[in-house]
């Protein structure tokens, strides 16, 4: 090999010498700096070290609140006081332990389980021990903190919800966040900052609106000496100015719920096992939302064991699940609406076609009973919506056919999801919330000609006749009945039934109002209009109406009774087996010609709409009549009285 | 190529550069002692790793020895090309590590393309003045400069897309050091300087990232956030600061071990070590870098040809300004950038940078002889 060059080399000699020089000099200059820090500083910096911890306290920032469309609170922000254990700190473990025990009367294996996390967690891993301390233990441990040294009290916000159980399907809970989803939700919300064991929503208002309801934390930076006592930050001078990040609060939301609505509203289920949801029918809000039995959803702003967790999950009336938006069931004679309007709209009936009501109905060589065993005799539509009758209806459904049917009940939203509560994610294009479903809401089901052929379950014809009584292959959800009949009474408008109502800054200043969306509206002639609503009017005003039971005096209350069955009806009359009996339905609009309030209600094995679903229909009407009858006279009075108030407040 | 320089022949271990591996085993020896202090409480495996980390790193620097390093002149600029375009398939293939794109991986081994585009400016600029004629006598200007400018910009830039800032500062030092060496002309250095001095304000607004500019921030002012960016470099004054004279002694060192000083086995571990060893131990410590520039030097001024001698500086500078830079940044006087203290910091990356480095040193020592 060649050498390169080798004469110059001389001349590299000499320049080396100033590169060496160079690095000599940077060195050197470390040293000094060495010196400044270690010998002239050295003191100061060891009186850091020495007598001080440094602490990164986290300021834990409140969920937003939830109110009602009146301003009442329904959700808070409450502190909650959790101890921690650094085992680096303890003087005698097993003493500061045992201190601990009497004070929360731990039992021995209670006991033992806190020692074997704590000594096996890492030297200065803080571990958590207790939650959600009662101020007398807090005063306890406060009193002993310096036997203490290795425990520290830490203060989260976590929710706070005042109505118990009423609410819980509508506003969700709060849980924490463990590390099998931490990684997931970073991923996918990397702005929101999640940490483990943050609060996090789980279902209802809470899990959609997440990201407006959570808060950001903040953090300080405090000096502690050696026994965890709080050092006065001046003496820190290493600090310049002000270090401290406030929390920030999440925004608050106002709910178009009536709180006291939905109060009388569970309060009218009693036991009963079902739903009921109440719209306003010209806006789309929601004004009540229950879904029973319910639980109360206090209970997980602690951590929950997963014992408990599971039993919960396991009851059999699965207090989980959402029934006004996440469970499907066949809407029965309720339907018999869509059928009567599709009927008369395509002129397949008119309002003067009667039919004969034998108590059955013949077709090929099967026999459809009416509900009525010795028949209804002849009826025309408005009657037989009054009378529920069934054969009238099996007329009907077969004269318009099943895809008429199907496009009908698509008109009137059914066999969608009603996407509730989107309005709030309306202007955003991409709309990623939209995938995430309110309480995962089902979309129902509508059969066509295509699906019963393609099935090959029924004939088409049979079919047919079973969807014109909205039985059969046809389901539905609670809340798409409620807009059904919403539709029918404010012209054929159907909303994605609006939540919020607006989004305010914890003062109070409302950021931005909120409108639902109008997802279709159809058209109905005046004559179907004044029949269909003629019949849900003798529904309950006729003496032979259905829910007659049911009329509110002084209100022009209309509805429609409806039985969705579970099982094959001969067998629901044989057994004796309570979850055979068929479910209780019952759609409503009050008042007639200038509607309110629109409501949907269902009471599982509650056997009759009349009899167990009516009542709490007409008790969410009463309720809310009155109490817009009771504001309407308030306002009209003091009229500068209250706006001066409104002053105030704001 | 005479065949005495062979492993097994006497002549191969009498000309062997003992004093530059023994000043390495040393350092060595001193920085597992103080990983060791570091990690014991919590985290032994790093300490085990770091041994084998080792071990191996001396046997890359013996087969550096081995290998005749005029080889290299050859392989210069097919190895450039390689690191370039490994720097560039990392930028679109890398994985991700803290949101910069640093690694390659392949099959067990993550390669660090970053790492070896230090070597390969070295061996580059090396074989680029092994045959530059001109100049010599009079110094560079600009003009005999620009085509340096082109062979350490294009990985410097890439290097900093990553983004390393760190790495590509490297990169740019070294490569400065080895000009320099090369004769640069006083009034070009000059030039040079008040360039630096008008262009940095202006790539601070402009190229910096926005975290990157945070750090140039920090370290301007700490005091700022002291949760953040300024924790660190807080930290770690109070924790050398409070190693006073004499040192708070072995393992006994409270602010590694209560963990205020963050990542205390690598970018920090000199600061764990001052505060167990107080000034005394810098002393030792910067006395033992101080012996290293020294050999190296003496190497550099030994070797018989242009390129040797080119090729020693550029592996010394390697070393030396990864010493600078990161003590000075645990020292507070230079920005927190991520940068490794040589046979210190827990890591097997930047470990076999420098042993290569050092393989390159002695190889060019063991064949000072060779007339």
């Amino acid at each position: 090999m060649k050498l390169s060059d080798p004469y110059n080399v001389s001349e590299l000699r000499a320049r080396a010498i100033v590169v060496s020089v160079l690095f000599g000099v940077m060195l050197g200059l470390l040293l000094l700096r060495l010196w400044y820090l270690q010998i002239w500083q050295g003191e100061t910096y060891r009186e850091f070290s020495d007598r001080n911890r440094f602490k990164i306290e986290k300021l834990s920032a409140p969920r937003g609140q939830l109110l009602d469309r009146n301003g009442k609170l329904l959700a808070d922000s409450r502190p909650r006081f959790d101890l921690t254990f650094v085992r680096g700190n303890a003087q005698n473990l097993e003493y500061e332990l045992k201190l601990l025990q009497n004070i929360f009367h731990w039992t021995d294996p209670e006991f033992e389980k806190r020692m074997a996390k704590i000594t096996q967690a890492p030297m200065y891993q803080a571990q958590s021990i207790a939650q959600d301390l009662t101020p007398e233990q807090l005063a306890l441990v406060e009193s002993q903190s310096l036997e203490l040294p290795a425990v520290d009290v830490e203060v989260i916000a976590v929710r706070d919800y005042l109505y118990e159980d009423s609410l819980f399907h509508i506003l969700g809970y709060t849980g924490e966040i463990n590390d099998r989803e931490l990684e997931s939700l970073r991923l996918r919300f990397p702005e929101r900052n999640y940490k483990l064991g943050d609060q996090k929503g789980i279902i209802g208002i809470e899990s959609l609106y997440e990201g407006f309801l959570r808060g950001q934390d903040g953090r300080d930076f405090i000096v502690v000496d050696v026994k965890g006592r709080r050092v006065n930050q001046d003496q820190w001078r290493m600090l310049p100015s002000a270090v401290r990040i406030e929390p920030v609060a999440g925004k608050t939301l106002q709910l178009t719920l009536d709180q006291d609505l939905q109060l009388e509203t569970v309060k009218a289920f009693k036991n009963q096992v079902g739903s009921a949801v109440a719209i306003d029918p010209k806006t789309g809000q929601i004004l009540a939302y229950v879904s029973r039995p319910a639980l109360n959803p206090n209970i997980f702003t602690k951590p929950i064991s997963n014992s408990d967790f599971d039993s919960m999950m396991k009851q059999s009336d699965n207090p989980f699940l959402d029934r006004v938006v996440g469970e499907h069931y066949p809407p029965g004679s309720t339907l018999k609406l869509i059928m009567a309007a599709a009927g008369l709209e395509s002129g397949s009936i008119n309002p003067n076609t009667t039919f004969y009501c034998p108590g059955f109905f013949r077709f090929g060589n099967r026999v459809w009973k009416c509900w009525k065993h010795e028949g209804h005799g002849k009826m025309n539509v408005v009657s037989a919506i009054a009378r529920s009758c069934d054969v009238f209806f099996y007329n009907a459904a077969l004269l318009l056919g099943l895809d008429s049917m199907f496009s009908w009940s698509l008109r009137f939203g059914m066999g969608r999801r009603s996407y509730i509560g989107s309005e709030v994610f309306s202007d955003n294009q991409s709309r990623p919330d939209r995938l995430a479903r309110f309480n995962t809401e089902a979309s129902g089901f509508i059969p066509s000609v295509d699906w019963v052929l393609s099935k090959r379950l029924t004939s088409v014809e049979a079919e047919t006749i079973n969807a014109g009584i909205g039985q059969g292959a046809f389901t539905t959800t609670i809340i798409q009945l409620a807009r059904m009949i919403a539709a029918l009474g404010n012209g054929g408008k159907v909303f994605q039934p609006q939540l919020v109502l607006n989004a305010q800054k914890p003062s109070g200043e409302v950021i931005r109002n909120y409108q639902s969306q109008l997802e279709s509206h159809f058209i109905l002639s005046e004559e179907t209009k004044k029949a269909v609503l003629q019949g849900i009017e003798d529904v309950i005003g006729e003496p032979q109406g259905t829910a007659h039971g049911s009329r509110i005096p002084g209100v022009h209350f209309g509805g429609k009774t409806g039985t969705a069955q579970v099982v094959a009806l001969d067998l629901s009359k044989s057994s004796r087996r309570v979850d055979y009996r068929d479910h209780a339905l019952f759609v409503g609009l009050a008042p007639i010609d200038d509607p309110k309030i629109a409501v949907a209600v269902i009471v599982e094995h509650g056997e009759h709409g009349a009899s167990a679903a009516a009542p709490i229909a007409k008790m969410m009407v009463k309720t809310y009549l009155d109490k817009l009858a009771a504001e309407a006279k308030t306002e009209e009075k003091p009229i500068e009285k209250t706006e001066g108030k409104a002053h105030e407040k704001l | 190529m005479k065949n005495s320089e062979g492993s097994g022949t006497p002549r191969f271990w009498s000309n062997f550069d003992w004093g530059l591996f023994g000043t390495i085993g040393l350092i060595c020896f001193v920085g597992l002692a103080t990983l060791y202090s570091s990690t014991y409480l919590n985290q032994r495996d790093i300490f085990i790793k770091q041994i084998i980390f080792i071990s191996v790193g001396f046997g890359i620097a013996l087969i550096g020895t081995i290998i005749d390093y005029r080889i290299f002149e050859r392989l210069a600029y097919p190895f450039y090309i390689l690191v370039v375009a490994l720097l560039i398939l990392v930028t679109l293939a890398g994985k991700s590590v803290y949101g910069s794109q640093r690694w390659l991986p392949l099959g067990p081994i993550h390669l660090q393309p970053s790492e070896l585009a230090k070597l390969a400016i070295v061996l580059v600029l090396a074989r680029f003045y092994s045959r530059e004629k001109v100049g010599l006598m009079h110094g560079y200007g600009f003009k005999e400069l620009l085509p340096v400018f082109g062979l350490v910009g294009l990985p410097m830039i890439l290097v900093f897309k990553q983004p390393d800032l760190g790495t590509a500062l490297m990169i740019g030092f070294v490569a400065f050091t080895v000009v320099l060496f090369c004769n640069l002309r006083m009034q070009t250095l000059i030039i040079f300087s008040v360039s630096v001095l008008v262009i940095a304000p202006i790539a601070y607004k402009f190229v910096l990232k926005e975290y990157q500019r945070d750090r140039v921030r920090t370290f301007l002012d700490p005091g700022r956030d002291p949760l953040g960016d300024g924790y660190h470099s807080i930290q770690s004054m109070i924790t050398v600061g409070s190693g006073q004279l004499m040192g708070k002694g072995y393992l006994k060192g409270t602010q590694s071990k209560l963990e205020f000083l963050p990542k205390h086995h690598t970018d920090f571990i000199f600061s764990a070590y001052a505060e167990e060893w107080g000034f005394m131990g810098s002393i030792f410590l910067i006395s033992l870098f101080m012996i290293l520039v020294f050999l190296g030097i003496d190497i550099c001024r030994k070797s018989k040809d242009k390129f040797g001698a080119v090729l020693a500086m550029g592996a010394l500078a390697i070393i030396i300004w990864h010493v600078i830079v990161n003590m000075g940044m645990e020292i507070g006087v230079l920005p927190v950038v991520g940068v490794t203290l040589p046979f210190f910091s827990y890591g097997g990356s930047s470990l076999i940078t420098n042993m290569l480095a050092v393989g390159i040193l002695s190889s060019v020592s063991i064949r000072r002889h060779i007339f």
